[in-house]
């Protein structure tokens, strides 16, 4: 069942690199993301399978990020209808390839038990997301995969040097290594601290970069100020997600090396840095895509510090991974049909959406009230958590106030840019637009989503969550 | 207790009611309020029931989330509060509905039924909740569902601003609640809001108190957090502008008071501080109630008047605890609950009234009505006695709690230290400036919108409104006369949660029945003025009654402008308090012999609110703008950016391992 | 000997490093880099033999190493510059004396930071870690302080070059599979890379990256 999980985007890949229709092409990748949800939500009550000697199993942590990824490829392969038939006519033979890989490769990243089988299925993902950024080939577009290649590429480079230091760090006194994250875990290997302490710092710069923490984040709103919306969305709710699966476990490497302490001030570190980042550019932001990536580095973040705070700040954490997921699909399928409204993806461009498109009007307020952490929605629950591990946990209470403080600011800078795009009278005198039911019922089917985590989290959910942040805390 | 939950269970079916018959809009409003209706008045029964009846209750519900509980109680606290939300739940559903159906013809109204259902469901949860996370979820709740009717008519600027600034500030607010809450719980270690007083590690509880103090006083509009108040009051619909100012304000008292029961060893500070806040809240509001030429945002002044007057006498109530005096706290406290209670009948009448002009006259600047006792009688009387509760007439809602919060100044003059007398008797000033002008400025307010004659034609125009909207104002008369003649009513219904606070109701009667003889006898030479006047009415029905215009001076061709106008009214006692505003003047000055046509207009707004947040986030935007300026669109310097981040990061690690 | 000659590959490979710092030619700087990498790839094979027997593990990896960097990188970047018709100049955004300043610095700096970092075991040769260090850090000293795309990239090898000599530190020990996939990876990434600069110089004209400076907030 795994290995179908992980070999069907590949198989498929090949067969949309061949001459196929492109609608076709389409509907295959709707049925490759469709049959992708019901075999990962088809694994979530098996016991763990293992593929290539260990090499590739479904943990708890793994399956946690595994879900909302499918999920969100799902959604946008709906999206992607309306999305396309109202873009410009270009052939998507590369454009649908890349997104099948991309699965593929992220699918990997989740399911690894291995540092480099991990780094390799990161990798991978960051290079076949190129063509999806440079869709619409515009100079803009291309400006943005390059500096996405290239300050990502550097980034990874960064987290391959990690690796082969965690490798170093591992080595026994018969030269023998290992990089299995069981053996890593295990308490058995003993950890040479000076090259762990390199190597927990390069992986959480490299990783970070993929994950988009400041300082490392300027790619981010280049690239999804650029890219498809819909892409945009995609690799905003789950390739920084798998990088950030790269952190996590790299933390728990730490954890049960006993160095808690080390990875936890770094990590809070990076994470108040990224919210300060987040908050300083989101307010009097101009462009609301770009808007939108500063609100991922802010949700990265958030990540990163709650995983600073022990086992309940990590089970914070690995709620805001689900909806982050689920966030990054409201709002970046919004965005889309705003773009392709409006023409336009800056702020003062669009006004009235509620009166233009009131599908999307009332799409960009839930997302925006979910984005900022308002109850319902689930981001309330997992920033709290977080909180309240910062509060409980935290030495000093710097911490938890800088991070009220930015969360603030952030709220009244998203408010600001946002709400004047959905209220007021549209720039057009038009009558209320009906609009297609693809580019709807995904972002309301996530923001629906995103409520519900908000006031009910299901058992078998709860229990994972506690189990993989139990594992990730040290023992 | 079962009552109330079902209430606001059926409060949140209430809330889902409309949004499935969103196919039929009108219904959906109807269908909405019936439900709302219905609900609050069986909240209300059991409110009253438990507010009176001084039992506690709890239930604990199903709950899922990682954090919290539904842990819901009901004591005689929370049920006071609850008595002003489900009356005037109760009012604004009907009124609601027979404001908003004015509407369906031109947009879709439906959804503003089930977000009012839901403002008055998460309400009720905030008075019932006995666990943070609960608590937060219904504020918040609250927060969103308030900020969604405030932005009904968002295609309008000012409605936009006003939202926005409500949301801004609410999230302030609820910041310093998250920080709250957090605390107490790892304090406790658990969520649940202690349902006896606590003490807390030294170095939590000031945190606490400080953090009770900005959150709770934020959603009260106590300056300087008052500042979203005027903005989003005005421009939300009416029976919205009356819940929020009824009883949304009144959250923040609830929280504060909830802080004071569960905090031991509140210190006097803390007392001192809203004392302070609470006297510069009534003359900040006071003076703009004068100032202000929009119907509502006056309105909305005077709540903030109203709510500093309801923080001083909590303040002096918790002075008289922290110092050990009864007989002050006891006066303090019950002058601050009683005055909860009239201040949300008063002012949601008096938002409800104004609503009502505003759909007469449409129209919501006092300049551009007039005239308007002619064509709206019903609700010029109305408006009139909101105005007379509101400028504490004997017999009204108002006179009775301010009487008690006087009374307890009066005794904290005799009996605290020599600085807390001085304190009470500079109180005492406050509050009595606060009064006259805030009589002042509600005499304005009547006076201009109507009586004279109309200064627009919209004014002209204007009709009375259908009894939907006068038979839920009919009723909050009634609870305004019943609490101004029977304040002893109103002392029954708050006597269990001042038992909680170990206070003892006989420590009172004597005051309130005072108060109650001193409204009697008012409304008594009251009523027979008003007898007077109708016999005179009457005895000279008989004769002619010729109508001619006001004599002009002479001037040939009178127009209404140029009746005496807000502006003017408020001019000698504004030339007065000038340091408080900022008069902005806009549009030309008439020049040379023949001038042309000029606008000219003046607008005020106090300088808290302009100087502090409207300078500051200017000011703050602008540093960031600077900062932002680092980011150049460079590839070069990202990877700059990461490199040195790189060789940051790993001296730091190096210098950790050598440690 | 072995060991004589490790040390000589290994310096070889930093001073060609360096010397790319000081170089003005694209075309050089894309020659010093296979050259560079070609030296690189000798001391898997110098490795094993100091310790005796050569394992096919370690000819793989040589042999995937000259396919791909010493050959097929270079050929896919010259490629893409004579097909963009670059002009050759590298255009630092810092003078060659300083870059070569700042190098020595960071090798210095390099030799410094190998110190910090005891090994469990002594590895073949002691200049294995500071050379490693330096390429990393010359890497990206060339990333950062050139505008040309194209040198970007090979900055990018350079610091590539200095991840594979630390993963030599376990060459016994590394799975084949993921070292394949590294390399894959990598080989992959400057096709990518060679694509895009394609794109920017059709779009574009040239291929300076200070024409890549658009997106702005």
């Amino acid at each position: 069942m795994l290995a179908t999980l992980l070999l069907l985007p590949v198989f498929a890949a090949a067969i949309a690199l061949a001459r196929v229709p492109d609608r076709a092409r389409l509907q295959l990748f709707r049925a490759v993301a469709f049959a992708h949800l019901a075999l990962a939500i088809g694994l979530w009550n098996r016991p763990a399978e293992h593929l290539f000697g260990g090499y590739i199993a479904l943990d708890a942590v793994g399956l946690l990020v595994l879900m909302p990824m499918s999920a969100l490829f799902a959604g946008i392969a709906i999206y992607l209808g309306g999305y396309l038939r109202r873009a410009e006519r270009r052939s998507h033979r590369i454009f649908i390839a890349a997104l099948l890989l991309l699965q593929a490769s992220l699918t990997l990243a989740a399911a690894s038990q291995h540092m480099g089988l991990f780094w390799v299925a990161l990798e991978t993902s960051t290079l076949v997301s190129a063509p999806l950024l440079y869709f619409h080939h515009t100079g803009r577009a291309l400006e943005a995969t390059w500096k996405y290649l290239i300050v990502g590429s550097v980034g990874i480079a960064l987290a391959l040097l990690g690796t082969v230091f965690l490798a170093i760090a591992a080595t026994d006194a018969s030269g023998d290594t290992t990089l299995f994250i069981r053996d890593l875990t295990a308490g058995t290997v003993h950890l040479a601290k000076p090259w762990l302490h390199a190597a927990f710092v390069l992986l959480l710069m490299g990783y970070g970069t993929k994950m988009g923490l400041a300082p490392m984040h300027a790619w981010k709103p280049d690239a999804y100020g650029e890219a498809p919306p819909p892409v945009a969305g995609l690799l905003a709710g789950t390739a920084t997600n798998c990088a950030f699966l790269g952190v996590l476990r790299a933390t728990q490497i730490c954890a049960h090396a006993g160095e808690v302490k080390f990875a936890s001030s770094l990590l809070v570190l990076l994470g108040l840095v990224s919210l300060a980042v987040a908050a300083i550019f989101i307010v009097g932001q101009a462009d609301y895509r770009r808007l939108l990536a500063y609100a991922s580095v802010e949700q990265m973040g958030v990540l990163v510090f709650g995983l600073g705070f022990g086992v309940m700040g990590a089970q914070g954490s690995l709620l805001h991974v689900i909806n982050n997921a689920l966030n990054k699909g409201i709002l970046f399928l919004a965005a889309g049909n705003l773009l392709q409204l409006y023409g336009t993806s800056a702020i003062a461009g669009v006004a009235g959406a509620l009166r233009r498109a009131p599908a999307t009007g009332a799409i960009l307020i839930a997302g925006l009230f979910a984005a900022v952490g308002l109850p319902p929605f689930g981001l309330f629950v997992s920033e709290f958590v977080i909180l309240r591990a910062a509060i409980a946990g935290g030495a000093s209470a710097w911490p938890a106030a800088l991070y009220l403080g930015f969360l603030a600011v952030i709220f009244l800078g998203m408010c600001v840019a946002i709400l004047p795009m959905a209220q007021g009278e549209s720039s057009r005198d038009e009558a209320p637009l009906h609009e297609p039911a693809s580019t709807i019922l995904p972002p309301m089917a996530f923001a629906s989503a995103a409520l519900v985590l908000g006031i009910y989290v299901p058992r078998p959910l709860a229990a994972m969550i506690e189990s993989a942040a139990r594992q990730l805390g040290g023992g | 207790m079962h009552v109330a939950l079902v209430a606001v269970a059926g409060l949140a079916a209430g809330a889902a009611l409309p949004l499935i018959l969103w196919r039929w809009d009108r219904l959906a409003v109807v269908a909405g309020a019936t439900v709302g209706a219905i609900s609050c008045a069986a909240g209300l029964t059991s409110a009253i029931r438990a507010a009176s009846g001084g039992a506690a209750a709890e239930w604990l519900g199903p709950w899922s989330l990682p954090i919290g509980a539904l842990r819901l109680g009901l004591d005689p606290l929370s049920a006071v509060f609850l008595c002003c939300l489900f009356a005037v739940g109760l009012a604004s559903s009907i009124y609601g509905a027979g404001y908003m159906l004015a509407f369906a013809a031109k947009r879709r109204v439906g959804w503003t039924a089930a977000a009012l259902n839901a403002l008055l469901a998460s309400i009720a949860l905030v008075f019932l909740a006995r666990d943070g996370v609960l608590f937060l979820f219904a504020w918040e709740g609250m927060t969103v569902s308030a900020f969604l009717l405030i932005a009904f008519e968002h295609e309008h600027r000012d409605v936009r601003e006003g939202a926005l600034w409500y949301l801004v500030f609410s999230h302030f607010g609820v910041a310093c609640l998250f920080a709250y809450f957090s605390l107490m719980g790892s304090a406790i270690g658990t969520f649940q809001i202690p349902g006896a007083a606590t003490s807390f590690p030294p170095t939590v509880a000031p945190a606490l108190l400080v953090l009770a103090f900005a959150g709770f006083g934020t959603k009260m509009g106590l300056a300087p957090f008052h500042a979203w108040l005027p903005a989003a009051h005005p421009v939300a619909p009416s029976h919205v502008s009356a819940l929020l100012s009824g009883v949304m304000l009144k959250c923040g008292a609830y929280g504060l008071l909830r802080t004071l029961l569960v905090v031991r060893g509140v210190p006097a500070a803390w007392g001192w501080t809203l004392f302070a806040c609470g006297a510069a809240s009534a003359v900040l509001g006071a003076i703009n109630i004068l100032a202000a030429t929009d119907l509502k945002r006056s309105l909305a002044y005077s709540s903030i008047e109203n709510v500093g007057i309801i923080a001083v006498s909590l303040g002096a109530g918790v002075v008289g605890l922290a110092a050990g005096s009864p007989g002050v706290a006891a006066l303090g406290l019950a002058g601050a609950l009683l005055h909860v209670l009239s201040h949300s009948a008063f002012k949601s009448l008096l938002f409800s009234a104004a609503g009502a002009v505003l759909h007469g006259a449409h129209t919501r600047r006092l300049e551009r009505m007039g005239g308007l006792l002619k064509r709206m009688p019903a609700t010029a009387a109305i408006f009139l006695c909101g105005a007379a509760a509101a400028a504490a007439v004997p017999g009204l809602a108002g006179f009775a709690s301010e009487f008690v919060v006087y009374r307890g100044l009066f005794d904290a003059l005799g009996r605290l230290t020599p600085a807390g007398q001085a304190a009470s008797a500079a109180a005492l000033g406050a509050l009595a400036l606060a009064g006259g002008l805030a009589a002042a400025g509600l005499a304005r307010a009547f006076g201009m919108a109507f009586s004279g004659s109309p200064r627009s034609e919209q004014a002209a125009n204007a009709r009375e409104q259908n009894a939907a909207m006068l038979l839920p104002m009919a009723m909050l008369v009634g609870a305004c006369l019943a609490l101004g003649m029977l304040p002893r009513i109103a002392l029954a219904l708050v006597a269990p949660a001042l038992a909680q606070f170990g206070i003892h109701w006989s420590l009172l009667t004597p005051v309130v029945a005072q108060a109650g003889h001193a409204g009697q006898l008012g409304s008594i030479f009251l009523l027979v003025c008003l007898a007077l006047a109708a016999l005179r009415d009457r005895l000279l029905r008989p004769r002619p009654v010729a109508q001619s215009v006001t004599w002009g001076c002479g001037y040939a061709a009178p127009t209404a402008r140029m009746q005496y106008s807000a502006a003017s009214f408020a001019s000698p006692a504004l030339n007065v308090l000038r340091g408080a505003l900022e008069v902005r003047m806009s549009g030309g000055v008439p020049q040379a012999v023949f001038p042309a046509a000029v606008h000219r207009e003046s607008s005020a707004t106090d300088r808290v609110d302009a100087f502090l947040y409207r300078g500051g986030t200017a000011w703050v935007s602008r540093r960031l703008a600077s900062l932002r300026r680092l980011h150049r669109s460079r590839v070069q310097q990202y990877l700059l950016y990461m490199f040195i981040a790189l060789v940051l990061l790993l001296s730091w690690a190096a210098r950790l391992v050598r440690q | 000997m072995t060991n004589v000659a490790l040390d000589i590959a290994l310096i070889l490979a930093l001073l060609l490093g360096v010397t790319s710092l000081g170089t003005s030619r694209i075309g050089a700087a894309i020659r010093y880099f296979w050259m560079q990498a070609a030296a690189v790839a000798m001391v898997p094979l110098l490795i094993e033999t100091r310790s005796g027997g050569l394992s096919v593990h370690a000819w793989v990896l040589f042999a995937a190493t000259m396919v791909l960097k010493v050959w097929g990188v270079p050929y896919f970047l010259n490629r893409s510059v004579r097909e963009a018709s670059v002009r050759t100049e590298v255009e630092p955004l810092i003078g060659f004396g300083v870059s070569l300043m700042l190098g020595a610095g960071l090798v210095g700096l390099s030799f410094a930071l190998a110190r910090q970092l005891p090994l469990p075991q002594r590895p073949a040769s002691d200049l294995l870690i500071p050379v490693a260090f330096s390429l990393l850090m010359i890497g990206l000293l060339l990333i950062v302080s050139r505008s040309k795309a194209v040198t970007q990239v090979v900055g990018y090898l350079v610091m590539e070059n200095g991840i594979f000599l630390f993963g030599l530190l376990l060459i016994d020990v590394f799975p084949y599979l993921i070292e394949l996939g590294v390399l894959l990876d990598l080989f992959v990434a400057v096709f990518v890379m060679g694509i895009v600069i394609f794109h920017i110089n059709r779009a574009f004209d040239h291929i300076d990256s200070h024409q890549l400076d658009t997106l702005k907030d």
